[in-house]
């Protein structure tokens, strides 16, 4: 049995310290994952949250992952993800539009290539976006991305490759605006 | 492809030890777009959450858990933990459904049907598994007593299936006697009326086994005074065994009337005070037209007409009478069982009938 899943079957049972360490381990990545579909940081924490919480009601009821975690709770993220954007085209928000106004020349800069970034990470499957996050904005190894998400190191690499390239495909118009840097 | 994979690999890293992008990419020409592409996601990597939101995420995490922890009730965990295998177990449950039905079903077959060939497996697994002599011994005569059971089932099933014929018991291998020129299996069920012994004129009635052979149904003796033969062979072997089903029908015994110090399967009586001439070992057809006999230097011609009613290896059975069927014998029409035919045959010295031509009447 792995470290992992010895959490998880205490986690199950609704072990307190369990609990705390399963949070505090998969707290960050899940934030990363989030904001790098939502773009908003407050969305991106709520959004967060509510996956915990997702996650203890399915313990509650018998069910939930076994193993591979981060992969059980960024398919759940993805559900999450989905109804916000449902939400947010019924009922658009200004916050974006207000941030714009009130920042500098630099700041703007900054926040077209995250929002380019953004909408093309939509473009990715789940399992190129959660390897390219886990890479790119968490640091992480390969053989740790591969752990959590149930997959051999060969197809991390793979997955990246594919990612990459699809990505460079979107962001093309980005490049020739903003330059190579 | 994974060549290019390790590529990729080595121009990130050289990316994260501070490498300008125009040198790696400069190395890693084909690699441009992806570098990049790469260059522009760790330039857009948003700071990490505050801590005040993790905090606030981790305290109401606790504080869920810690009410449905109180709301759990002892026996939930253990419903909802074993829930998750209700579809499994569901399919398992169905699963053992069909075999059940199946074996019922298999349990009602019998030779020719669809599911014979699993109730004769689970038999065979049944065999193999009891390893106790004694009860394997009790196991194969049950399934032997099944096989009678079958077979008697089978010839209701096919009515018109039995034969009747009459004629001298010449002898027995294992469970197949020969009675008229007739191989036939015995089984224990056989009913046998009145003392039978080799030599005795008996009436058979039989009929024809899923593999072709005939079983009997009874074998009755028609004489008090069996005619004595004077040799009767050691060992006899039909012309063609009739291949008999398996597992085969328990070894039936005749019944001796008298002890005799002969080496024979079948003892024959002792020999009578006054010997009458030996019975002719022509089976009499119990159905259908008499025979018209014409004289012949070589042997009685008979000629008859008739429905097929079995075959069992070279003996044919037409209107309950037997016929051995030669390699000389001229068939014509394809001849089935069920059909009318018309029999030219020729007796031989041992009365036996020799057949010369069949034809199906169309």
């Amino acid at each position: 049995m792995t470290d992992e899943q010895v959490l998880l079957a205490r986690a199950r049972s609704l072990d307190p310290e369990a609990l705390a360490e399963l949070h505090e381990r998969y707290y960050r990545m899940l934030y990363f994952y989030v904001l790098g579909r939502v773009g908003e940081r407050m969305a991106a924490e709520d959004l967060t949250a509510e996956v915990f919480t997702r996650l203890l009601e399915a313990f509650h009821r018998g069910r939930g992952p076994e193993r591979h975690l981060a992969a059980w709770l960024f398919r759940t993220a993805d559900h999450l993800v989905a109804d916000h954007h449902r939400a947010r085209y019924r009922r658009p928000e200004v916050a974006l539009e207000e941030a714009w106004a009130a920042a500098r020349e630099e700041e703007r800069s900054d926040m077209v290539v995250q929002e380019r970034v953004r909408e093309a990470l939509e473009h990715l499957t789940p399992d190129q976006r959660a390897v390219i996050l886990m890479r790119f904005w968490m640091d992480l190894p390969l053989a740790q991305i591969a752990r959590e998400l149930g997959k051999s190191v060969g197809a991390v690499k793979l997955l990246q490759h594919r990612a990459l390239a699809a990505l460079a495909k979107r962001l093309q118009d980005l490049r020739s605006d903003h330059g190579a840097t | 492809m994974a060549r290019r994979e390790e590529e990729l690999e080595q121009a990130l890293r050289l990316l994260r030890e501070g490498a300008p992008l125009e040198a790696v990419v400069a190395r890693y020409p084909e690699l441009a777009p992806a570098l990049r592409a790469a260059r522009l996601l760790e330039r857009a990597r948003p700071p990490g959450p505050s801590l005040r939101a993790e905090l606030a995420s981790r305290a109401a995490f606790l504080r869920r858990a810690e009410e449905l922890r109180a709301a759990r009730r002892p026996w939930a965990g253990i419903l909802f933990g074993w829930l998750r295998y209700a579809p499994a177990g569901a399919v398992i449950v169905g699963l053992l459904f069909i075999a059940g039905v199946l074996h019922l079903l298999a349990q009602q077959s019998l030779p020719g049907d669809p599911l014979y060939g699993l109730k004769r497996a689970e038999e065979r697994v049944w065999l193999a598994l009891t390893l106790d002599p004694v009860e394997r011994r009790l196991v194969e005569e049950t399934l032997a007593a099944r096989r009678w059971e079958e077979y008697r089932a089978l010839a209701q099933r096919r009515g018109s299936g039995t034969v009747t014929w009459e004629g001298q018991i010449e002898g027995s291998e294992g469970t197949t006697w020969r009675i008229g020129g007739i191989p036939v299996e015995v089984f224990p069920e056989t009913e046998i009326v009145g003392p039978v012994a080799l030599g005795q004129r008996a009436v058979v009635t039989a009929f024809l086994g899923p593999e072709g052979g005939l079983i009997a149904l009874q074998i009755r003796a028609i004489s008090e005074t069996p005619t004595p033969i004077p040799e009767p062979e050691a060992t006899w072997m039909p012309a063609e065994t009739p291949e008999t089903p398996t597992p085969a029908p328990v070894q039936t015994r005749l019944s001796m009337r008298t002890p005799q110090p002969t080496s024979t399967l079948i003892p024959g009586p002792a020999p009578t005070a006054t010997p009458s001439p030996p019975a002719p070992a022509t089976p009499t057809p119990m159905l259908g037209p008499t025979p018209t006999p014409e004289d012949h230097d070589e042997g009685e011609i008979v000629k008859w007409k008739g429905i097929l009613q079995a075959i069992a290896g070279s003996t044919w059975i037409i209107d309950g009478r037997a016929v051995q069927v030669t390699g000389n014998t001229k068939i014509h029409g394809d001849p089935r069982i069920g059909d009318r035919v018309e029999v030219k045959a020729r007796r031989q010295p041992d009365g036996t009938l020799v057949a010369l031509e069949i034809e199906r009447e169309d």
